[in-house]
């Protein structure tokens, strides 16, 4: 039978309802996921957080035996810096850093707690010693690049002072 | 009104996990990613320093120490510093060479080595690494080169390390 009436018919609450209800259900479900997932995030870190302090501990541990162990550190030092900094080495260093123009009249090497290389230079000109000195300061096998007294006149002679870093550090 | 009730609570219910769990474990985490950072950060210096002392300790090994014997009999620290040295200027090109070996003051069964002599720039360099070169018991102190027309003078100061 087809209802032919004209009243109104209720609006559609119960189907409203239901949809509340399983959005919540919803909301529900996802923060207890989130809750489960952020749970298991903690626990991974944690382990990584052990993880990471058992190997620092070991690296102390061994840091510790090594630095009792080593007797003289100067020695050591100058026994490092001889074997890995050896004159050809950083003569060779230094000549890749010379412009055409420039020489060098004299250099000395002090093997200690560092490498410190004092030398005259000779350039043809003041924008060759120049040059020079800008290699030399932007240089990373250089530090404390130290440019001493020079003679601008012509020819330029001057002596600079630096430490060698190299491959030591 | 019940369905309405039940949608309510667990809305709440949503809420409260989201409050009271997921917020908590959430800062858990991140304290826990600083902290990771921090030893993380502190592991690295470490390895820095572990790294270097290593490398120090072996330095010492890998330069040796003189040697206690000889062919004919043990030798003294500086008679091992002599030979040593005499052995490198054989064939160096090394010329008009003033050599010295003494007793060093500062770490015992050690010897001062001064050696001045002249060559090509080649020569010269080349036996500057040679003399003090791993295994040889040489340390280098002290490296001096300076031109003389055609020549290189040479003038060198080192350590010779004797066995404890």
């Amino acid at each position: 039978m087809r209802d032919f009436s004209t009243r109104p018919q209720g609006p559609e609450r119960p189907r409203l309802h239901k949809a509340l209800v399983a959005v919540a259900a919803i909301a529900l479900a996802w923060s207890a996921y989130s809750a489960f997932a952020a749970r298991q995030e903690v626990s991974q870190r944690r382990a990584t957080v052990d993880h990471a302090r058992r190997d620092l501990q070991a690296s102390q541990a061994r840091l510790k035996a090594l630095e009792s162990r080593s007797k003289d550190l100067a020695l050591a030092q100058q026994s490092l810096l001889t074997l890995d900094a050896p004159p050809p080495r950083v003569l060779a260093t230094l000549a890749e850093l010379m412009p055409a123009d420039v020489r060098l009249s004299s250099v000395s090497l002090r093997y200690g707690a560092r490498l410190d290389v004092q030398m005259q230079v000779i350039a043809r000109s003041a924008k060759a010693y120049d040059t020079f000195l800008e290699r030399l300061q932007s240089s990373p096998a250089f530090e404390s690049v130290l440019p001493g007294d020079e003679n601008r006149d012509g020819e330029v002679r001057a002596t600079v002072r630096a430490g060698y870093r190299g491959s030591v550090s | 009104m019940n369905v309405r009730l039940a949608a309510g609570l667990l809305v709440l219910a949503a809420v409260g996990v989201h409050m009271g769990l997921t917020t908590r474990y959430r800062s858990e985490a991140a304290s826990a990613a600083d902290e990771f950072r921090q030893v993380r950060e502190e592991r690295r210096k470490v390895a820095v320093r572990l790294a270097r002392t290593v490398r120090l300790e072996n330095a010492e090994r890998r330069a040796g120490r003189l040697p206690a014997e000889g062919e004919r009999g043990p030798l003294t620290p500086a008679r091992a510093a002599r030979l040593q040295v005499v052995r490198s200027l054989e064939g160096s090109g090394i010329e008009r060479v003033r050599l010295g070996v003494s007793p060093a003051l500062v770490v015992p069964q050690s010897v001062s080595v001064r050696l001045k002599g002249e060559g090509s720039f080649e020569d010269v360099v080349r036996f500057a690494g040679h003399i003090a070169r791993p295994g040889s018991g040489l340390l280098l102190e002290m490296v001096a080169l300076d031109t003389r027309q055609d020549r290189v003078g040479l003038s060198l100061e080192a350590m010779g390390l004797g066995r404890p």
